[in-house]
């Protein structure tokens, strides 16, 4: 058990080819940490390089109170699941996990004892002679988690492990995976690009793009108050409709005006954009599918009687519990999330009520989000 | 509706006769090659249990004739030899006199033993781990110096003949077993067998063997080598095969005839002698034969794996 300290880490590539630049991030002791984004965000690099696999360029890398920059990965107390488990072919279930242990050169009755433990909580006693091409995909996962939880390390580094799992069995590990962590008590620092798993499983969320830290908080924190554009749409699922908009003052009022169509902004939230001096600026609006709502929804729509549109339904889309409008509205598409009984015609007109006090402003150039709600003051930033 | 099913019926006729036709096509490809090759390794297995009568009376006509004779040569022109799979009476007195009476062919054999066994043993380790260093690990120069290695196994033997005898010479090594040794086992087609070979091994399970505390070496006997099985086995029946089969390096390395191998005595009997040929072949390719059936599979797999044809 032990805290991690990234300070200013940057990794530089033959070829002047950056993948991570200036991260810095402290994870405390016991932490659920997730660093999610695109591919080739440079996220797993940065786990890479804590786990020793990848040599830090420049910076500093702290495990406990080591500075461990130059020290071996064996040397580091770390384990690492990787994405597609690295269980070693020829060996049993039983000797995957004990590999590291044999090369500790352990007792090995204390072997045998750790490696049942480990086996015993993830449910694989009875797997234990099989070699990994003899078990199912979600047992390999487990095997590959108890590998790595057999050697009590200070650090748990996860790469993607769910990924190669289908959708039923992720959605399993996944609460598997955060049961483990509160049973171990450990620091567990996990990769992913699936942003469900990110909000779901982490305490405290890292985005990443082109190298670069977006955000950094807590996964609700990120959610509703993105720090800009990328962080906006990479969180969420349906990702936010944004529509391109500027903000205007009239009588008192300010509006969004979307290329002639208006919707009112309220005034608490005018008054905090007037006083950023974000009026007469060319802006993208961004709403959730949440915050919108149908023709048929008239009670939440009269709650924002000056906030409503008029577009034509595309599609919808069924998905059980909700139903998800897809309406072009002032020339771009925007989702709206309705009761599973909203009757829509696809082709016909449909209301759309605009919840502006949930809504986000960005900045057309740099994206920051400038509205009152945005977290950019306490997310921890640290890129460029 | 009769009509129709005749046609049906008509149909799926055509299909079968095509499809039988493509199969005779497929299995004649095939056979006519295997027949091509299978019918000298026959031919001796079976006229080694023949007579020495018999085989006289049989290949009378390609082994009893002086080349200095024009008349001979114009009547040699005019016979043929026969072949005849089944002996008249089957015998192993040809056995007999090859490892009984004749005693250089075994000492030959234990010869070419000498010879095979430490270039398989010696190259098969130091290919295999100059293997694991190409596959597996990013230094300077490692394309360059792979390159040369592949330049070198593109050479004909006898370019690199001339160079290795000068070296032997220089290092007191003619007529000696080393001077075919040591160049037997630095070989750089087993390199490239087995670099092709580990480069099909994740990387990501050397990377877990090094977050579970395996240095170099341990990675190497723990993880590369058991997961190389294959290929190390093809290499090891390959590099068997090819120095089993030596001529030119025994030749022009050992001068002394009385430390030659196997591989020598079948060009030394005499026409008197041919009545043993046919024994002396079938034990000289015995253990060749042994070998690929033991490692057939290890052969055929290690061969797809590392893409590399036969």
């Amino acid at each position: 058990m032990a805290k991690l300290v990234l300070k200013n880490i940057c990794k530089i590539y033959p070829g002047n080819v950056t993948a991570v630049r200036d991260f810095s991030l402290e994870i405390k002791d016991k932490e659920f940490l997730i660093l999610v984004g695109p591919s080739g965000c440079g996220k797993t690099t940065v786990l890479r390089m804590i786990a020793g696999l990848e040599e830090i360029t420049s910076g500093e890398l702290r495990i406990g109170d080591r500075v461990v920059n130059d020290v071996a990965s064996k040397d580091r107390d770390i384990a690492m699941v990787f994405q597609n488990y690295a269980l070693y072919p020829h060996l049993t279930v039983y000797d995957n996990m004990a590999f590291g242990l044999k090369l500790r050169k352990l007792p090995k009755d204390k072997i045998r004892k750790q490696v049942q433990e480990a086996a015993g909580i993830l449910g694989l006693e009875d797997l234990l002679n099989r070699r990994p091409g003899e078990i199912s995909g979600g047992q390999r996962q487990r095997v590959a988690l108890g590998r790595a939880i057999v050697r009590q390390p200070q650090v748990f580094l996860m790469d993607e492990p769910l990924s190669n799992l289908d959708a039923q069995l992720r959605g399993q590990m996944r609460l598997e995976i955060i049961k483990l962590h509160k049973n171990l008590a450990t620091t567990f620092v996990y990769v992913t690009h699936d942003q469900t798993e990110a909000i779901t499983m982490g305490a405290r969320i890292v985005v990443m793009k082109d190298g670069l830290v977006q955000q950094i908080d807590q996964p609700q924190t990120i959610y509703d108050r993105p720090a800009n554009l990328f962080v906006a749409g990479f969180i969420g699922n349906p990702r936010m409709n944004f529509m391109k908009a500027s903000l205007l003052e009239q009588n008192g009022c300010i509006w969004a005006d979307l290329s002639g169509s208006r919707l009112a902004v309220p005034a608490a939230r005018g008054q905090e954009l007037r006083e950023r001096g974000c009026l007469d600026r060319k802006i993208i609006l961004g709403i959730r599918a949440e915050n919108l709502c149908g023709e048929e929804d008239s009670a939440e729509r009269e709650r924002y009687p000056e906030s409503t549109l008029l577009g034509i339904l595309e599609f919808s889309e069924r998905r059980g519990p909700e139903t998800y409008l897809y309406v072009r509205i002032a020339g771009k598409e925007v989702i709206v999330r309705v009761r599973p009984d909203f009757q829509a015609v696809p082709g016909g007109k449909v209301k759309v009520g605009f919840n502006m006090s949930k809504a986000h402003f960005f900045d057309q150039e740099s994206e920051v989000n400038v509205s009152s709600q945005s977290g950019r003051q306490n997310s921890g930033v640290t890129g460029q | 509706m009769k009509s129709i099913n005749k046609h049906k019926g008509h149909i799926k006729h055509s299909v079968r006769d095509r499809r039988l036709i493509a199969k005779a096509v497929h299995v004649g490809t095939l056979v006519l090659p295997a027949a091509f090759f299978l019918f000298p390794l026959i031919l001796t297995f079976t006229n080694s249990f023949m007579s020495e009568q018999e085989i006289a009376v049989n290949y009378n006509a390609v082994t009893d004739k002086s080349l200095s004779s024009y008349n001979a040569d114009v009547e040699a022109l005019n016979s043929f030899a026969r072949f005849e799979f089944i002996p008249d009476l089957v015998t192993l007195k040809q056995y007999y006199t090859v490892l009984i009476i004749k005693s250089p062919f075994l000492f030959m054999f234990w010869h070419s033993v000498f010879l095979t066994v430490p270039i398989v043993i010696g190259q098969t380790l130091v290919a295999t781990l100059a293997a694991y260093a190409f596959a597996k690990f990013r230094f300077r120069g490692r394309n360059f110096l792979f390159f040369l290695y592949i330049v070198v196994m593109l050479m004909p033997f006898q370019v690199t003949l001339v160079p290795n005898y000068l070296i032997a010479g220089k290092l007191g090594l003619l007529n000696n077993n080393l001077s075919i040794i040591f160049p037997g086992i630095f070989g750089a087609f087993g390199v490239f067998l087995l670099k092709q070979y580990m480069e099909q091994i994740p990387d990501s399970y050397l990377e877990a063997a090094k977050v579970d505390g395996a240095g170099a070496l341990q990675i190497f006997l723990k993880i590369i080598v058991p997961l190389s099985k294959s290929g190390i086995a093809a290499l090891a029946v390959l590099v068997f095969i090819d120095n089993w089969n030596m001529v030119e390096q025994p030749l022009i390395f050992l001068q002394d005839a009385a430390k030659q191998p196997l591989s020598l005595y079948l060009s030394r009997i005499a026409a008197g002698e041919k009545g043993l040929a046919f024994a002396a072949s079938a034990l000289y390719m015995t253990p060749v034969l042994l070998s690929f059936l033991y490692a057939e599979n290890y052969l055929l797999e290690g061969i797809r794996l590392s893409g590399i044809k036969g």
